[in-house]
C-alpha cells in the first residue's frame, strides 16, 4: 500500500533523477564553434585545459583535465609528433588521422564522432583532440592519477595466498583478474552507470560456463538501474537483489582477485565498479559466506573444521545473547547446576532485568565498535582502553552489569568477525533476539529462528535458491559444502552455478 | 507470495515434521482403553490406516498429477469445488486451533508456568503467518533443513535412556481385547491432518509424490513407534499419568552434566508446531484465493489468520474449552471427510467426466 | 515503509510496557533456587515443608568471598504441600523455582500413612522434573535438611551420595517417575532409601544411608540393611557397580569389585503353580583377599573364590526373596508383572489374590559369578 503522505513529504525535498539520455550533437569541425560548445558543457573548471596547435597551417585543439592525465606523455608522445608533421595536403578528416598515426602506436587511440561521448571521454582522463575541417574527435588514453597501490585488503585476511588485493581503479583490476585467469573465455562487458557520475562498471563472466540468462539479467538490472551518482559497488547491489525484505544479501563482495576469479570459474558474474576496490559476485549462496580462500588452500580435513567453527560461530554470535536472556528469564531449569549458583548471585545484584542488562551493553558495544571503526589510529588506543574499563570492570564492580552478560558479550562480539561478511545481519538479529527471548523466551526463540529460517529458504539469488545446495537438496555439490573434497577430486569436475537452479 | 512447485522431498520432510508434532502432543488421556504395548502397536499400524485413507488420493492424481482435489472438482463443478474448499479451510481452520491451543497447554503447563502466554500466542500466530506468506517452497525448503535437526535431536535423547528401559514397564498385547485397540487406531488416525493436506496440496509437488508418500508414511510410523516404545519401556505407567509423556521422557533424560534433556526437545516441538501452523495458513489460504477470484492470497492469510488468532485467544487460558475443542470425534468426521469423501466425489466427477 | 516500521516500534514498546512486569519478575535474579523439599506431617493434619535453598547473597560482589552461609532454610507450615511452599514467598519475595530441586525428603510419619497425598504435588508440577530423587527421613524431614554443614549444600550431597549408588550396590535410588509408576502398579510396592544425621566430630553433621524402607500400598512396611539393599538391588536388575565381602569356607575374608551385572527373570506355570527363576550373573574382579597363609591364587583358588561369591550372593538373594515374598508379600522388584506380561489371563483371573499366589509361588535363584581380574598378585597359574 503506497503512502501518499510520506511520498508527497519525500518529493517536496527532492528532485527526480533525469534519465534523459543526453541529444547526440555531431562535431562540427568548426573549431570556435566546438571550442565554445566545450565551454558551455564544461564552465569554468580550472582543471580543463585547452591547448590550441597550428601545425602546417592546420589548427589542432587539445582538451585535457589536469590531473587526470600524463602531462609528460602528452607533451613527448603526442603534441612533439603532432607538431612536427605535415599536413598541409590533408583535408580535415585527413589531417586528424595523420596526426593520429604519428602518435606513438603505444597510446590507445579511439574516435567518436558524437560531442558528448568526447566530452565524457575527456572526463575520463583522455586526451581529446580536434582539428579545424575535423568531423571527429581523436581521444588518446593517457590516464595518470593518483592511485593505490595494491594491498592486502583489511576485512579479507588470508594465512595463505597472495596479498594484492583491488583497487580504486577498474582497469587495475580487470588487469589483475587477466594474469590470473589467461584464457579467451574471459568476457568483459563495460556498462556505465549513474545519469551524472557515469561510473564505468565491468561485469564479467566465463563465456563457456556462465549462464547468459544469468549474464543478461545482471547486465538489465545494472543497466536499469536509476542512479544519479554511483560511488561504491554498494549502490548497484538492492539492484542485483530481488529479494526487497530480506536482510540477507544475494550478493558476495570481495576485495580480492582470486577468490573473484575462483567464482568467476564456477560460472558465477562478476561486477567491478570504477572508484572502489569492492567488486560484488552474483549468484551467491548462503553457506559460501563461510567459505574463505584458505579452505582451498589449506588441507581438506582442516577446511572442514574451520567452516564448521564459522557456522558455530555465527550461529553463537546470533542466538547466544537471546538464549542467555531466555534462560535466565524463563527456562533456568536449562542451567547447569554448577552454573546456576553464580549466574544466580551476580544477576541478582544487578539493578536491571536481564534483557535490559543485555540491551544496554550490545549497544555500548557496538557504539564502542562503531567508534573504533571511524576513530583515528593515533587514538584509537584510548578507545580500546575506555571500553574495557567502561564495559568491563567498571560496570561489573560497580554492579551494574553481571559478569556472566560480558562473557556472552564477550563471547558474541569475538564470534561476530569470524564470518565478517555477515556482520550486518548478525548485528541486528542479535537485538531481535535479545528482544524476542526477553518477551517470549526459548518460544519466542524459536518462532523466530523458524521465521528467519524461513525467510532464507525463500530467497534467490539470479534464480538459484539462497539455501542451495542444503535446500533444495543437491547431493553432488555437497562435495564443497561443509566439508570439501581434495582437489584431486575436486579437480576432475568443475561446479557450476546454473546447475544449482531450480 | 512466491507460487511455485516444490520437490517430493521437501513436501514430505514438511508433512513429517507435522506428523512428529502430532507424536510429540499425545495425549495418554485419549487413549486411555489400550495399554502401553498396544500405544506402540498403534504406532506401528498407523502406517496402515495412512495407506487406506490416502488410497483414492493414489487413484485420483494417477491421472491428474499437478493438481489438487478441488482443482479436479472445479474442472466438472466450480460451485462443488468452492465448497470443498470452503470445507478444507475450515477443517484447517479446526486443526490450527487444536494446535495453537495444544501448544498453549504446554507453554503454559510446562514452559511458562508463571508467565501469561498470550504474548507467545501473538508471535506464534505472526511467525506462521509470515512463513505462510512466503509460501509453501520456502516453508519445504526450511523443512529439509529442519528434519535433520528433529531427527537427530530426538535419536540423541532417545540414545541417552537406552539403559533406562525396563522389560517390566511393557504390558501384553490386546489385554483389553482388539476391539478397543482398533477404536483407538481408528481415532489416532483422524488426528492426522496431513492426510488432508496431501490431498488439498500434493498438486504443488512435482514429481514422485508416491514414492515419497510411501517413505513418508513408513518413516512417521517407526518414529511413532519407537517414541512410543521408549515412552512406554522407561516410564512405564507413568506414562498414563503424564500430560505430555514425551516432554516428560526427554526430562528423565540425562547426558553427562545435563540433567534434564527436555529444553532441546521443546525447541524442536517449537519449530515443528511452526511448520504445521505456517502449512495450515497457507493451505487454506490458496485454496481460497484459488477458488474465490475476488480474494488475493494475502488477504486470505491475513483474514485466516486474524480468525486462527482469535479462536485462540478464546480456546486458551479455559482447560474446558480445550477438552470441547479437542474432540475426537469432530477430528475423525473432518478427516473421513477431507481424506475420503470429498477425494471420492472428485474420483467419481473425474470418471464421469472421462466417460461424458 | 516507515510508517510501518513506526508503528511496528511503537506496538513493541506498548507490548514490553504490558509484559514488563511479567518479564521481570521471573528474572532469575528473583528466584530463590531450591535445592531440597522435606515435608513433614503435624499432629493436625497440616504439613511443614522445610526448603533448603541456594543463598544467592553468600559471595560478595567485590570480593568472591563466601560472606555468609551458602543456603538458607525456610520451615512453613499448610494445609496442603502447595499452600505451604507457597508462603516461602512471604520471607523472601521471591518465586520458588523447583527446576533446580534435588532431593524430597519424606518423613517418617508420612510415610507410615501414605505418601501419594504429599507425591501429587511434585508430579503435576512440571518445573519439579520427573527425575529428582526421592528418600524418607529417618525421623523428621526436617531433622535432615536443617543440618548445614558451613558452605556446603547438604540437599546438593545428598544428591551426589544417591548419584553415586551407580558405584556402590547397596543404595537403593528412586526417581520420582519410579515411585509414581510403580503407585500405578496394582500392588504399589517401592522403596526408598533413609536418611540419617550421622554425627562427627565437633559440631559438624553430615546426613548417610543406611537403611532402605520398603513400602506396600504406597505405606511404609519395613527397612533393609545394606547388605539386603544390594540383593534389593541384583533382584531389581539395577546393580552397575560396588563391591561386596563375604567370608569363603575357609574363614578368608574376601572382597569383591563388581565390573557388571544382569539379572534374568523369568516367569513359569506349570500345573497351576507359578515357578519363577531368577539368574544373576555378575562379573566381578578380585579386591581383596584377607589371609596370613597363602597369597598365590591359583585356577583352584579362583575356583574356590567364585563358588564362595556364588554362595555369598545366592544366600542373599534368597533371603531377601523369602523376607519379599513370604506373608505378607511386598513385590518391590516386580515380578507379578512378569505374571502380567506372559500370562495376562491368569493374572486377570488371580488379580484378587495376588499377594497369596505370589507367597505360595516357587523362586530358584541361580548365580553365575565370572572373575575377571585379580588384582597385582602372582598369579601362580601364569
Amino acid at each position: 500500500m503506497k503512502n501518499r503522505w510520506f511520498t508527497k513529504k519525500v518529493e517536496e525535498i527532492t528532485v527526480e533523477d533525469s534519465q534523459k539520455t543526453a541529444e547526440s550533437v555531431k562535431i562540427s569541425g568548426d573549431l570556435q564553434k566546438d571550442r565554445a560548445y566545450l565551454k558551455q558543457s564544461l564552465g569554468d573548471s580550472f582543471d580543463v585545459k585547452y591547448r590550441s596547435l597550428n601545425v602546417s597551417g592546420r589548427e589542432f585543439l587539445f582538451v585535457m583535465l589536469d590531473g587526470m592525465c600524463d602531462n609528460l606523455l602528452i607533451t613527448e608522445q603526442i603534441m612533439l609528433p603532432v607538431s612536427k608533421g605535415d599536413f598541409s595536403s590533408f583535408d580535415g578528416d585527413g589531417a586528424l588521422s595523420h596526426a593520429a598515426d604519428r602518435v606513438s602506436g603505444s597510446i590507445d587511440k579511439s574516435v567518436t564522432r558524437d560531442m558528448e561521448t568526447a566530452i565524457a571521454e575527456m572526463l575520463s582522463g583522455n586526451l581529446l583532440m580536434l582539428a579545424e575541417g575535423g568531423g571527429f574527435a581523436v581521444l588518446f588514453g593517457v590516464q595518470y592519477f593518483a592511485k593505490r597501490t595494491p594491498d592486502e585488503p583489511n576485512t579479507e585476511s588470508q594465512e595463505r595466498g597472495s596479498r594484492e588485493g583491488f583497487v580504486e581503479s577498474f582497469k587495475d583490476n580487470v588487469a589483475m583478474v587477466r594474469r590470473r585467469v589467461r584464457s579467451p573465455v574471459l568476457k568483459i562487458k563495460t556498462l556505465e552507470v549513474g545519469a551524472t557520475s557515469k561510473t564505468r562498471v565491468c561485469v564479467m563472466y566465463m563465456s563457456d560456463r556462465a549462464d547468459m540468462k544469468m549474464v543478461d539479467e545482471a547486465v538489465n538490472s545494472i543497466k536499469n538501474a536509476q542512479l544519479d551518482v554511483v560511488l561504491g559497488s554498494g549502490y548497484l547491489q538492492p539492484f542485483l537483489n530481488r529479494n526487497k525484505y530480506s536482510i540477507f544479501s544475494c550478493n558476495a563482495t570481495t576485495e580480492r582477485p582470486d577468490v573473484f576469479c575462483a567464482k568467476l570459474g564456477e560460472g558465477k558474474i562478476g561486477i567491478i565498479v570504477d572508484g572502489t576496490p569492492d567488486a560484488l559476485v552474483v549468484p551467491h549462496l548462503f553457506i559460501e559466506s563461510f567459505h574463505s580462500l584458505d579452505d582451498y588452500l589449506k588441507r581438506a580435513y582442516y577446511a572442514a573444521f574451520a567452516r564448521v567453527l564459522k557456522i558455530m560461530s555465527f550461529v553463537l554470535s546470533v542466538f547466544l545473547p537471546g538464549f542467555y536472556v531466555a534462560v535466565c528469564t524463563f527456562h533456568q531449569e536449562m542451567i547447569p547446576e554448577a552454573m546456576v549458583f553464580s549466574i544466580t548471585s551476580q544477576e541478582s545484584k544487578t539493578p536491571l532485568p536481564i534483557v535490559a542488562e543485555a540491551l544496554l551493553i550490545h549497544f555500548i558495544y557496538e557504539i564502542v565498535r562503531e567508534a573504533g571503526l571511524r576513530i583515528p589510529k593515533s587514538v584509537g588506543n584510548a578507545i580500546s582502553i575506555v571500553g574495557a574499563l567502561v564495559i568491563g570492570e567498571a560496570a561489573v564492580m560497580a554492579g551494574i552489569v553481571a559478569a556472566p552478560m560480558l562473557i556472552v558479550v564477550g563471547l558474541t562480539a569475538v564470534s561476530s568477525f569470524v564470518v565478517a561478511s555477515l556482520y550486518e545481519p548478525v548485528a541486528i538479529l542479535r537485538f531481535v533476539f535479545i528482544i524476542v527471548g526477553g518477551i517470549a523466551g526459548l518460544y519466542g526463540i524459536v518462532f523466530g529462528f523458524a521465521a528467519v529460517l524461513v525467510n532464507l529458504a525463500s530467497l534467490s539469488s539470479m534464480g538459484v535458491p539462497y539455501t542451495s545446495p542444503l535446500s533444495p537438496t543437491k547431493p553432488g555439490a555437497w562435495r564443497d559444502m561443509i566439508g570439501r573434497e581434495s582437489w584431486r577430486q575436486m579437480g576432475r569436475r568443475r561446479m557450476q552455478i546454473d546447475k544449482l537452479k531450480k | 507470495m512466491t507460487s511455485s512447485k516444490l520437490s517430493s522431498f521437501q513436501f514430505f520432510s514438511l508433512l513429517f515434521l507435522t506428523r512428529l508434532l502430532t507424536i510429540f502432543t499425545y495425549i495418554p488421556a485419549y487413549t486411555k482403553d489400550i495399554l502401553l504395548s498396544d500405544m506402540v502397536l498403534m504406532g506401528a499400524l498407523q502406517c496402515v490406516t495412512d495407506i487406506l485413507l490416502l488410497l483414492p488420493v493414489y487413484f485420483l492424481f494417477r491421472k491428474s498429477e499437478n493438481k489438487s482435489v478441488t482443482e479436479i472438482i472445479a474442472e466438472r463443478s466450480p460451485a462443488a469445488a468452492k465448497a470443498a474448499a470452503v470445507i478444507y479451510c475450515a477443517v484447517f481452520l479446526y486443526f490450527t486451533l487444536t494446535t495453537v491451543s495444544r501448544l498453549d497447554l504446554f507453554a503454559g503447563t510446562i514452559v511458562f508456568s508463571e508467565t501469561n502466554v498470550n504474548y507467545t500466542l501473538i508471535f506464534a500466530v505472526l511467525s506462521c503467518g509470515y512463513g505462510a506468506y512466503l509460501g509453501i517452497e520456502a516453508l519445504g525448503r526450511g523443512a529439509v533443513l529442519m528434519l535433520v535437526l528433529a531427527a537427530a535431536t530426538v535419536i540423541f535423547v532417545l540414545a541417552t535412556l537406552t539403559d533406562d528401559i525396563d522389560t517390566l514397564n511393557f504390558t501384553p498385547l490386546f489385554y483389553n481385547g482388539a476391539a478397543p485397540f482398533l477404536k483407538t487406531l481408528v481415532k489416532s488416525a483422524s488426528r492426522s491432518v496431513e492426510l488432508a493436506v496431501i490431498a488439498a496440496a500434493a498438486g504443488e509437488v512435482k514429481d514422485g509424490k508416491t514414492k515419497g508418500c510411501l517413505i513418508w508414511i513408513i518413516t512417521s510410523a517407526a518414529a511413532a513407534a519407537l517414541i512410543f516404545f521408549f515412552e512406554a519401556g522407561v516410564m512405564g505407567e507413568f506414562t498414563s499419568t503424564q500430560l505430555f509423556p514425551f516432554h516428560s521422557l526427554a526430562a528423565i533424560a540425562d547426558f553427562s552434566m545435563f540433567r534434564r534433556l527436555d529444553s532441546i526437545i521443546t525447541v524442536v516441538w517449537l519449530l515443528c508446531a511452526f511448520f504445521k501452523t505456517a502449512l495450515l495458513f497457507y493451505c487454506a489460504a490458496r485454496l481460497l484465493s484459488l477458488h474465490f477470484k475476488r480474494i488475493s492470497f494475502n488477504a486470505a492469510l491475513a483474514a485466516f489468520s486474524a480468525v486462527s488468532a482469535a479462536g485462540c485467544f478464546y480456546v486458551t487460558g479455559s482447560i474446558n474449552r480445550f477438552v470441547i475443542l479437542d474432540s475426537s470425534t469432530v477430528k475423525t468426521i473432518s478427516i473421513f471427510l477431507c481424506a475420503l469423501l470429498i477425494p471420492v466425489t472428485a474420483l467419481i466427477l473425474q470418471r464421469r467426466k472421462k466417460y461424458a | 515503509m516507515p510508517k510501518s516500521i513506526i508503528t511496528a516500534i511503537l506496538a513493541l514498546a506498548v507490548l514490553l510496557s504490558i509484559g514488563g512486569n511479567e518479564i521481570y519478575k521471573n528474572d532469575i535474579g528473583n528466584r530463590l533456587i531450591i535445592q531440597g523439599i522435606g515435608i513433614d506431617l503435624e499432629e493436625d493434619n497440616s504439613y511443614t515443608v522445610t526448603v533448603q535453598a541456594i543463598n544467592t547473597n553468600a559471595q560478595s560482589a567485590s570480593t568472591n568471598e563466601t560472606v555468609e552461609d551458602t543456603v538458607k532454610i525456610y520451615k512453613v507450615s499448610g494445609m496442603t504441600v502447595q499452600t505451604a511452599i507457597k508462603r516461602i514467598f512471604e520471607y523472601e519475595g521471591h518465586i520458588p523455582m523447583y527446576s533446580q530441586n534435588r532431593i524430597i525428603v519424606i518423613g517418617k510419619k508420612i510415610a507410615e500413612t501414605g505418601i501419594y497425598s504429599v507425591i501429587d504435588f511434585f508430579a503435576r508440577d512440571a518445573d519439579n522434573g520427573p527425575s529428582v530423587y526421592v528418600a524418607m527421613a529417618k525421623d523428621t524431614a526436617a531433622e535432615i535438611l536443617e543440618v548445614t554443614s558451613g558452605g556446603e549444600i547438604v540437599a546438593k550431597n545428598i544428591d551426589l551420595a544417591l548419584q553415586a549408588s551407580e558405584y556402590e550396590a547397596e543404595i537403593y535410588k528412586p526417581e520420582l517417575y519410579e515411585v509414581i509408576r510403580e503407585y500405578y502398579s496394582e500392588d504399589s510396592c517401592f522403596a526408598l532409601p533413609v536418611l540419617y544425621v550421622n554425627e562427627e566430630s565437633g559440631d559438624k553433621k553430615s546426613i548417610r544411608v543406611k537403611e532402605t524402607a520398603l513400602f506396600c500400598d504406597g505405606k511404609y512396611n519395613s527397612s533393609l540393611t545394606r547388605s539386603e539393599t544390594a540383593a534389593l538391588n541384583f533382584l531389581c536388575d539395577d546393580v552397575y557397580n560396588g563391591t561386596f565381602a563375604f567370608k569363603t569356607s575357609e574363614g578368608e575374608k574376601v572382597s569383591m569389585n563388581i565390573v557388571e551385572s544382569e539379572t534374568e527373570r523369568k516367569v513359569k506355570l506349570v500345573n497351576g503353580a507359578l515357578r519363577f527363576s531368577i539368574k544373576i550373573s555378575v562379573t566381578v574382579d578380585v579386591a581383596e583377599i584377607y589371609d596370613g597363609k597363602e597369597k598365590e591364587v591359583d585356577l583352584k583358588r579362583l575356583e574356590e573364590l567364585k563358588n564362595g561369591a556364588q554362595d555369598y550372593l545366592k544366600n542373599q538373594a534368597g533371603e531377601l526373596t523369602g523376607k519379599l515374598y513370604s506373608e505378607n508379600v511386598c513385590d518391590v522388584p516386580g515380578y507379578s508383572r512378569l505374571i502380567y506380561q506372559k500370562y495376562p489371563s491368569f493374572y486377570r483371573e488371580n488379580k484378587e489374590n495376588l499377594s497369596a499366589v505370589m507367597s505360595e509361588s516357587s523362586y530358584s535363584i541361580e548365580v553365575s559369578v565370572k572373575i575377571r581380574r585379580v588384582g597385582h598378585e602372582n598369579l601362580e597359574v601364569l
